[in-house]
């Protein structure tokens, strides 16, 4: 087991280093370059070119090739991914170009926001998600299994945006139960720790500020929870569906045991290997609704952050928020790797 | 493993030709489909830009024109292309007044730059093309524009910019198509907000009914609160409160008058500036305004080599209004005279001085937080330190700003106690949640939910001036645009009233100045195009094309001497 964490550990590396790489190409690739941006309409040549120069837009991509022939071999390396490389291989992702703030200290207090949301919105769908398909499944074609397939089809059709506009007319603008956005009402603060501020205001006893943040988070997390609810949902139901037709679950039926305890004890655990890939799986679909509904919600999270940065051709912002959701992204699949050699003792031996 | 991470190498590599081949330039010479080019973001001056585009499409088939929309990527990518001159064919564009001084619009784009002033002589400077929109350059514009930059009687200034905008106007150097007075949405619970047309908005008359908070919600935050490196309007919204310039606009107008300064003459030839200070004012953090405080700031600004002038810092806008850096600087001494008063000596007259130190590029920062915080000055552990009548209390990067009322203010402590300025991108999300209540007013509303807020009994709509324009550019190196005849007929093709009622509605106007009617040496008596597709089709038959247009021709060699 220990060795195929091992394995499993060092087959991330070259991805990661692959993942920096494309990255870094593909927003060289697109045109327009940080200086236009931040100058817009009203650049002169002049500070173009400075910008250029101070950000070493100037140097070569990869390797520079006239260094070599000049014998310059610190030159031949000094291009714009090896300085990247440098920097990151220090844990240093840069500034922003915009803001001169570290990208770090910035993700240091967006990221945090995300998870919150992404988290959040896993656990309804997860909560939700499995009962209804184990429901669905132990009552195939009755008029339960035909409604909350309906309704998870719904589920995984609909547009983010859509539910998000919806969500905040009926309960911010009609009803007025929850603010329209944001994370937290102007005027409330939570001391930060986790900088969850969910966990924060539990663990400092700050009620009023927990009430709050429930508040904010209420509509953000069912929006983005929408689909992966209903994927789950509709994976899980076909996956017990399948595992109940297996002989050793006709075999414990025989044995006389009760239905509840042959769903239960013996369907669900073996069902639950392809559930637990599609969770693994809409960790991405999470991260990516997550520009969305952080739009629509004035969310501070990564999502809308990199979103903007890549408008802005904030380089190290790009390169450093997407490095990171790479990185969450392959930790995530990574433990449903792990929980998957948990589960089926097969691929543990193999 | 190792032969899979080839293949996606290889992949890669042929992904990457292709999207380089695509960005490849055309081949000179060639015939190419006539192309309009529309805007990927809105603009005050083209809210719905490729709905803009479709219906001058529609308009320009109508006269013969068969024109292809194409989006060249996004905002960047699109102001990267023009500036290479690589927008081949028609393209929306627009302008927004820094200052409301016409040299301002003008001289941008037709003036001389740089390069083009060699020698003593001014009427023999040539006006080069390479480096201007369009590649339009002609002599006479930029010689009249560069003696009106010089001259300080308005008047005389006024008759050049007015014979500036009628040659633009008969060579159709673009086609004129709007100007839009930006509508802000508030709560009727809010009054006293004045939208300015040019500097931030006067935020000190604000009252809101039942709360001394004020939520504004915007589209986007700010990017840093020092404005002198900074060209952003969210950014100028929020240090406009807090720091003051020697000048500032007068409310609801583009006319200079006296801010932290009491007043400013100059020389009879206009190469000096005396300015006298208003005293007993204090910065926030306690230290007075003085001379020195305005010497150390204009010097900051101007010294590539001051210690608070830093390297990661792009001083845009002091470049563009003072000539240049160091010696370039059209401003070359600013003298202390005595405690409250100082005196700019500048190399040569500068007509738009005070519509220039009204900028708020060029407001007061306290010497002592400038120097305290060094290059962080700014940011949001930091903020802005200055005279205004609020005070920086904190940033929430991507979330809120929050300003205090600063009670010792000089012009009388504002009514409401705090404002908020909430950062919500979404259009349709904004609006809602000033439905909802969580912001009071906001700018930048989508026409639809304009509709819902005049009808609503507890919403009002309140206008900027107009200080935009939204045109059609030509690309010179397009053999056909090189007739004026073409240009003319689609200027006579596009229907622009339609337009503006169609996508601006009240708000909005046909332009036919460059310059918008708010600033003199907008010239009334232009007789603008007129819709008329039969006149657009006889004039590109006598200029060679009886049958119309669908493809045209790039000119490798074009520098335009008219």
């Amino acid at each position: 087991m220990i060795r195929y964490i091992f394995q499993r550990i060092l087959s991330v590396l070259p991805t990661l280093i692959g993942v920096t790489f494309v990255i870094f190409m593909f927003q060289r690739l697109i045109p327009g370059d940080p200086a236009i941006a931040m100058l817009g309409e009203h650049a002169t040549d002049e500070s173009i070119e400075r910008i250029r120069e101070q950000l070493g837009l100037n140097r070569p991509l990869f390797l520079d090739r006239e260094a070599l022939v000049d014998g310059d071999l610190q030159g031949f390396f000094d291009s714009q991914y090896m300085r990247y490389m440098a920097r990151l291989s220090r844990l240093d992702l840069g500034d922003s170009i915009h803001r001169r703030i570290p990208v770090m200290e910035t993700l240091k207090l967006r990221f945090p926001a995300t998870v919150e949301l992404s988290l959040l919105s896993m656990i309804i769908a997860v909560i939700i998600g499995i009962p209804v398909g184990i429901v669905s499944a132990s009552r195939r074609n009755t008029a339960i299994d035909s409604i909350s397939m309906v309704g998870s089809l719904i589920g995984v059709s609909m547009p983010i945006f859509w539910l998000g506009i919806m969500e905040i007319m009926l309960f911010a603008v009609i009803l007025q139960w929850l603010p329209a956005g944001a994370r937290l009402s102007t005027g409330i603060e939570i001391e930060s720790i986790t900088n969850l501020v969910l966990i924060d205001s539990l663990i400092t006893g700050n009620m009023e500020g927990f009430v709050d943040a429930i508040s904010h988070i209420a509509m953000p997390a069912v929006a983005l929870a929408t689909i992966p609810m209903g994927i789950i949902a509709r994976m899980t139901r076909s996956s017990m569906l399948d595992v109940l037709q297996e002989d050793y679950i006709r075999t414990a039926k025989a044995k006389g045991l009760g239905g509840r305890l042959v769903l239960f004890r013996h369907a669900l655990k073996n069902a639950a290997l392809p559930v637990v890939t599609i969770i693994g799986l809409q960790a991405g679909t999470l991260l990516a609704g997550a520009v969305l509904t952080e739009t629509i919600f004035s969310w501070p999270g990564i999502g809308r952050w990199i979103y903007d940065a890549i408008l802005g051709r904030d380089y190290p912002i790009v390169q450093g928020g997407t490095l990171l959701i790479a990185i969450v992204f392959l930790g995530v699949n990574f433990l449903v790797d792990i929980l998957y050699a948990l589960l089926d003792p097969r691929i543990r031996y193999k | 493993m190792t032969k899979k991470l080839f293949y996606i190498l290889i992949a890669l590599l042929l992904f990457s030709a292709l999207i380089l081949g695509a960005c490849a330039k055309e081949p000179e010479g060639e015939k190419i489909p006539l192309t309009l080019y529309y805007m990927p973001v809105s603009r005050f001056y083209y809210p719905s830009p490729k709905e803009i585009a479709e219906a001058m499409a529609a308009d320009m088939a109508n006269a013969g024109f068969d024109v292809q929309l194409e989006l060249a990527g996004d905002w960047p990518t699109y102001l990267g292309l023009r500036r290479e001159g690589n927008l081949d064919g028609l393209y929306m564009l627009g302008w927004g007044g820094d200052n409301g001084d016409p040299d301002n619009f003008l001289n941008y784009f037709f003036g001389f730059s740089g390069e083009d002033k060699v020698g003593d002589d001014p009427a023999a400077w040539v006006k080069s093309p390479e480096k201007r929109e369009g590649w339009y350059a002609n002599t006479d514009v930029a010689y009249l524009l560069y003696t009106a930059s010089i001259t300080p009687d308005q008047a005389a200034r006024e008759a050049m910019y007015k014979q500036v905008e009628n040659i633009l106007h008969d060579d159709v150097v673009r086609i004129w198509v709007d100007h839009n007075n930006t509508p802000l949405v508030f709560s009727s619970a809010v009054s006293g907000y004045v939208p300015q047309p040019v500097g931030a908005d006067y935020f000190e008359g604000v009252v809101v009914e039942g709360s001394d908070t004020f939520v504004f919600g915007r589209g986007g935050d700010s990017v840093q609160l020092d404005p002198a490196i900074v060209t952003d309007g969210e950014s100028f919204r929020v240090t406009g409160q807090v720091l003051e310039p020697l000048y500032q606009y007068e409310p609801g107008s583009t006319k200079p008058i006296p801010a932290l300064a009491e007043s400013c003459t100059p020389n009879e030839a206009g190469t000096e500036w005396v300015c006298v200070l208003r005293q007993g004012v204090k910065f926030h953090d306690g230290t007075d305004f003085n001379a020195d405080a305005v010497i150390f700031n204009y010097e900051r600004q101007r010294f590539t080599d001051h210690a608070l002038h830093f390297e990661s810092q792009v001083y845009e806008y002091y470049g563009a209004m003072f000539g240049g850096f160091d010696d370039a600087s059209i401003i070359t001494v600013v003298e202390k005279v005595d405690d409250y008063t100082v005196k700019f000596v500048l190399s040569e007259p500068l007509a738009p001085f005070l519509a220039n130190i009204a900028m708020d590029i060029f407001a007061i920062s306290s010497p002592a937080a400038m120097e305290a915080a060094g290059e962080d000055y700014g940011l949001p552990s930091n903020g802005a330190v200055g005279t205004g009548p609020f005070k920086f209390v904190e940033w929430i990067e991507g979330d809120h700003i929050t300003i205090e009322a600063n009670a010792d203010y000089w012009g009388g402590a504002p009514a409401v106690d705090q404002i908020v300025f909430r950062v919500i991108a979404d259009d349709s999300a904004r609006f809602l949640a000033l439905q909802a209540g969580d912001i009071q007013g906001f700018e930048q509303a989508v026409v639809e939910d304009l509709a819902t807020a005049e009808a609503a009994e507890d919403l009002y709509v309140l206008t900027r001036p107009a200080l935009n324009t939204g045109y059609l550019a030509f690309s010179y190196k397009i053999v056909e645009f090189q007739d004026v005849r073409v240009r003319e007929a689609l200027a006579h093709a596009i229907n622009r009233q339609g337009l503006v009622d169609n996508f601006l509605g009240a708000y909005g106007e046909v332009a036919t100045n460059f310059l918008p009617p708010l600033i003199w040496g907008h010239d009334d008596t232009i007789v603008d195009w007129e819709y008329d597709p039969e006149l657009s089709k006889q004039l590109l038959a006598d200029a060679g094309f009886p049958d119309g247009l669908s493809e045209v021709t790039i000119d490798p060699a074009y520098v335009t001497e008219e």
